[in-house]
């Protein structure tokens, strides 16, 4: 399976384009969009991306429309927000080999070096500080990875997997 | 009884020897489990009124009372929510918040509890150990919102907290504040919040207050009685929204 990166954005980004949609009857054409929220169109399009590789929205057409996973996010509660997200993330093979290269580490951790080479073999050509962020910043907010910044270490969040914990 | 009730406030400040006036003949009251909205153009007084309110700074004239009682100092069943979020950099997620625990005197154990479960509130799970310069603006404001939240006040005062936000973070950040507004489990009930987006105040506020500039004063008063979830499109929306905008322009 292709490895995508993920777009430099964040989940209150994501959540709040598919607000938008919502209130716009659930589909709108991007340009308009990116005129309308005065993003740029490069970073509105990172932000689209990621609601499509999470599945709540797609792009037929210069539109961009909400399906019936991100229509149930926003109208789920701020914790049951984060299980969903989770568990769309659980199917990205990016966060799939990640998980994999933490559960065959030694207490299901790795430093923050040994990560950016893990993602380096991943995603050669990306910006992986970049990208390292990106990652720690989703898998806090869906509670499936832990980051220390003191130990600059990565771990499996005991919320996810209990037995690495 | 009313939660809060000003009686011809004014409020000066001293500047190179000259009395400055901000806030002339203020007057309102606000009853438990309204959320308010103070808009204005810049330099009305919103703030200083909001400072006011929570007993931060004391009026020059005029009388503000919390539950009926005039507020000696800062009102303790209050707490505020900052533009600029206000966290202290060096300490993480936790430790924010636990920070305002401390001063309030809880014990060590009664604080990280009370941290945890604000945390889990406002969706910051996961990232207890971060430090703010690893998180988006829209954590950030999170954070300022549980540390304000932990104290478990009656009464939230919150000074354009979207405005540091992009559009779509805050748009998140607002359905999340409405949230937990109505969220029956929490201590606070009244909210009063400043922002000069007069759209924002439309969609989120029972009675939205206006402000004429230098000095501030109370033009208008108006309740917005449309159901919620409230949607931009609505030309309801629309009505009130111009006619805030023309009782300012």
């Amino acid at each position: 399976m292709q490895i995508e990166p993920l777009p430099e954005v964040s989940a209150s980004e994501v959540i709040g384009l598919l607000e938008y949609l919502d209130d716009e009857h659930g589909k709108e054409d991007i340009y308009k969009l990116a005129e309308a929220i005065q993003y740029e169109s490069g970073e509105l399009l990172s932000i689209i991306k990621m609601a499509e590789m999470l599945r709540f929205a797609e792009t037929p057409g210069g539109d961009v429309v909400i399906l019936d996973l991100g229509k149930k996010l926003i109208k789920s509660r701020i914790g049951q927000r984060k299980l969903i997200i989770r568990d769309q993330l659980k199917n990205l093979e990016l966060i799939q080999r990640l998980v994999k290269a933490l559960q065959n580490s030694e207490e299901g951790r790795l430093d923050r070096e040994s990560t950016l080479e893990e993602l380096s073999r991943f995603l050669p050509h990306e910006n992986i500080e970049g990208l390292f962020k990106t990652i720690v910043n989703w898998g806090r907010y869906a509670e499936l990875l832990g980051y220390n910044d003191d130990t600059q270490t990565l771990y499996l969040d005991e919320e996810s997997f209990p037995s690495c914990a | 009884m009313d939660l809060l009730a000003l009686q011809k406030v004014f409020k000066s400040f001293r500047q190179d020897r000259v009395l400055m006036p901000v806030l002339k003949e203020i007057s309102f009251h606000v009853q438990e489990g309204e959320f308010i909205a103070l808009v204005g153009p810049s330099g009305c007084g919103k703030s200083t009124l909001l400072r006011l309110l929570t007993g931060l700074i004391a009026p020059t004239e005029g009388d503000v009372r919390y539950k009926g009682k005039k507020m000696p100092s800062v009102n303790l069943e209050s707490a505020m929510v900052f533009q600029s979020f206000g966290l202290f950099p060096w300490l993480s997620v936790q430790e924010n918040i636990e920070l305002g625990l401390e001063a309030r005197g809880l014990s060590e154990k009664d604080r990280r509890e009370r941290a945890i479960h604000f945390i889990d509130k406002v969706g910051l799970d996961g990232f207890e150990e971060a430090y703010p310069r690893e998180l988006s603006g829209g954590m950030k404001q999170r954070v300022g919102l549980a540390r304000a939240l932990a104290v478990e006040p009656k009464l939230l005062c919150m000074d354009e907290p979207f405005s540091a936000l992009d559009a779509l973070t805050s748009l998140t950040l607002r359905e999340e504040v409405l949230m937990l507004w109505e969220d029956k489990s929490m201590a606070v009930n009244t909210i009063i919040m400043v922002t000069h987006i007069i759209e924002e105040a439309v969609l989120m506020a029972d009675r939205v207050l206006v402000l004429s500039p230098h000095p501030g004063t109370l033009i208008s008063d108006i309740p917005i009685n449309l159901t919620r979830p409230r949607d931009k499109n609505d030309p309801a929306v629309s009505k009130l929204t111009d006619h805030i905008f023309s009782l300012m322009a």
